[in-house]
């Protein structure tokens, strides 16, 4: 294990937009969580007005300008960065613990079990990921953690999926089969020997997922269901600024929008990097 | 003493193209601390038999009759729990391939540890002590570096030592072995063949070796069982099989092995082919390819007979010798 992950990073490293992207997510990280101490603007940051410098045109004092009641828009990235990238990171990772159980149960005992598991990723899949999302966020109450957890039930189905067909896969190799030729025990040979063996795709499908999960946490800001005011997350920021585009200040909608697509992109060439560099038959690309 | 005796055993499998009859009623006995050879070509049921015993048989397949005693305890008729019991802690089995047989992502320190730990709870001290001595007892060198080297570090010898290793941690009588050097060049063979003689008699483990080379079984097995389309052909000690083999098929098997000095002529085969699983066989299984043939075999299946105290022949030529 120790040899791969070494040489999975090694590989890594080679990757040119990998590592940029990967430096751009660090930096972004930063950001948000030393908010406080980066900007001059803290508390309006954290949803504080101040009415006399509105809709400030970016400029030396604004980098990015002000919004509506004058709040300085690095400091409101900031801190929403807090909130979009901790709801995209969050909903993977809670997606991924309840769908990796349940997918590698399925397809290592197949069966009336495969197909009761199947059947009820189907129902969740049948949905459009977005619609199911807003209705359960509507219906549990608008706020970060039904966001999370609305967009989380959308979606596992897809980690379900994915841990079953890798555990397809899995099951039918050899130490498997020797491992119950000397009486090791179906839980056990879950836990130890397929588990670990499935779980690469699962990580590298993770990274690409968390920033569609950004842009799906977004959408939902964006209507109203998710970061409530005075806190800002991108997805509201675009919302707030979006009648005023025409108008002339362009900046309100402009960086938050940038934000969301820089950090997606930057997650899906560091998704692709890690499958690349981790898969030992596709390193010759690099 | 008779510690495993198979008893008319019968496998079938479900397929697209009907019921394959892979094993048409088998019988043979395992002795404590022998090492019984279950050989056959391709096809013939040694390895199907192999996991019948141990219950490892693939979804589409049917026990329809027999009996696996173990200890007089039936296994076919055990639940699913206390198989589970029997599986490692009494009888083991190894496969062929030890390159894929060992789970690449972990040392094989870690994975007999498990072993270990499942079979026989102890500390933690204790258990890598076990461990070190079970990878010594194989014959991995330096035990101690062992414990924290991965599969893919290890030759295809070491990676069966291993693997036996492993199957030893919780100290079963049985161990079936499917065909345990097939994968390995033929030094290697003869020093994992050297391992199982070894564990043998230190440890007076039964053996059930498969293997379709009958090299090996001249040279490591006390009792051999010849199988022929899913059934027994000849059966008893290697000594009287080898020095007089009785049924046509072993005679045959025996017949087309290579010897030094035959360069340059023939190699002798058998004439035409294996029937198939697909197949319900009236008489005799080898009848179509017996160069013996009588209008009985075609017919009747025929009986053991007795050649000698532990050798057995299933021919109707004996019975007509005995007549006459």
């Amino acid at each position: 294990m120790k040899v791969e992950v070494g040489s999975t990073l090694w590989f890594l490293l080679r990757d040119r937009a990998a590592v940029i992207s990967a430096a751009f997510l660090l930096a972004v990280a930063l950001a948000a969580v030393f908010a406080p101490l980066l900007t001059p603007y803290a508390a309006q940051g954290m949803g504080d007005p101040d009415l006399g410098s509105k809709f400030t045109a970016p400029g030396i004092k604004h980098p990015f300008g002000t919004d509506g009641l004058g709040r300085d828009q690095v400091a409101r990235l900031m801190f929403g960065a807090r909130r979009s990238l901790s709801m995209g990171v969050l909903v993977v990772v809670a997606a991924m613990i309840i769908g990796t159980p349940l997918g590698l149960i399925a397809g290592y005992l197949g069966g009336w079990v495969d197909e009761a598991l199947m059947r009820v990723t189907d129902v969740f899949l049948a949905f459009p990921p977005l619609l199911l999302a807003i209705a359960i966020a509507a219906a549990l109450g608008a706020s970060y953690v039904n966001a999370v957890a609305a967009i989380a039930v959308t979606w596992w189905p897809w980690y379900a999926r994915l841990a079953r067909a890798q555990t397809l896969s899995v099951r039918e190799r050899a130490y498997i089969e020797a491992a119950r030729g000397i009486g090791v025990r179906h839980r056990v040979i879950m836990r130890r020997h397929v588990l670990p063996n499935i779980l690469t795709p699962i990580v590298v499908q993770g990274t690409l997922d968390v920033g569609t999960a950004i842009l799906v946490a977004a959408g939902l800001s964006f209507i109203g269901l998710g970061t409530q005011a005075p806190y800002a997350d991108w997805g509201v920021m675009i919302s707030d600024g979006r009648l005023y585009f025409l108008s002339g200040r362009w900046w309100l909608s402009t960086f938050p929008g940038l934000a969301i697509f820089l950090t997606a992109m930057a997650f899906n060439f560091l998704g692709d990097g890690v499958r690349i560099a981790a898969d030992p038959r596709l390193r010759r690309v690099l | 003493m008779a510690l495993l005796s198979i008893e008319n055993l019968t496998v079938e499998f479900n397929t697209p193209f009907g019921a394959v009859y892979a094993i048409r009623g088998i019988d043979f006995t395992l002795r404590k601390g022998e090492i019984l050879g279950l050989v056959g070509e391709t096809g013939c049921g040694k390895s199907v038999t192999g996991r019948s015993i141990i219950g490892l048989l693939d979804d589409n397949a049917r026990i329809t009759a027999g009996r696996i005693l173990f200890e007089d305890v039936d296994l076919l008729r055990l639940s699913d729990a206390a198989m589970h019991e029997v599986r490692g802690n009494r009888i083991a089995m190894i496969f062929q391939d030890p390159a894929t047989a060992l789970n690449p992502l972990f040392t094989i320190g870690a994975q007999i540890m498990d072993v270990l730990r499942a079979h026989r709870p102890a500390k933690r001290g204790d258990l890598k002590t076990d461990a070190m001595s079970l990878f010594a007892d194989v014959g991995l060198p330096d035990p101690a570096q062992m414990m924290h080297v991965y599969p893919h570090q290890l030759s295809g010898g070491q990676q069966q030592r291993a693997m036996i290793a492993l199957s030893l941690a919780a100290e079963p009588d049985v161990i079936i072995a499917d065909e345990p050097t097939t994968a390995l060049d033929v030094t290697i063979q003869a020093q994992i063949l050297d391992l199982l003689r070894v564990l043998q008699r230190e440890r007076s483990i039964s053996v059930i070796l498969i293997t379709h080379d009958l090299g090996i079984v001249a040279e490591t097995c006390q009792q051999v069982v010849v199988l022929y389309a899913g059934r027994v052909a000849e059966k008893g000690a290697v000594e009287a099989i080898f020095a007089a083999p009785q049924h046509p098929y072993t005679r045959g098997l025996l017949a087309a092995l290579p010897r030094p000095g035959s360069r340059g002529s023939d190699l002798q085969v058998i004439a035409g082919a294996v029937p198939s699983g697909l197949e319900r066989i009236a008489g005799c299984a080898f009848a179509p390819r017996c160069e013996y043939v009588m209008e009985i075999c075609r017919g009747q299946q025929p009986a053991f007979s007795d050649i000698k105290q532990a050798h057995q022949s299933a021919c109707h030529l004996h019975e007509t010798f005995a007549d006459a």
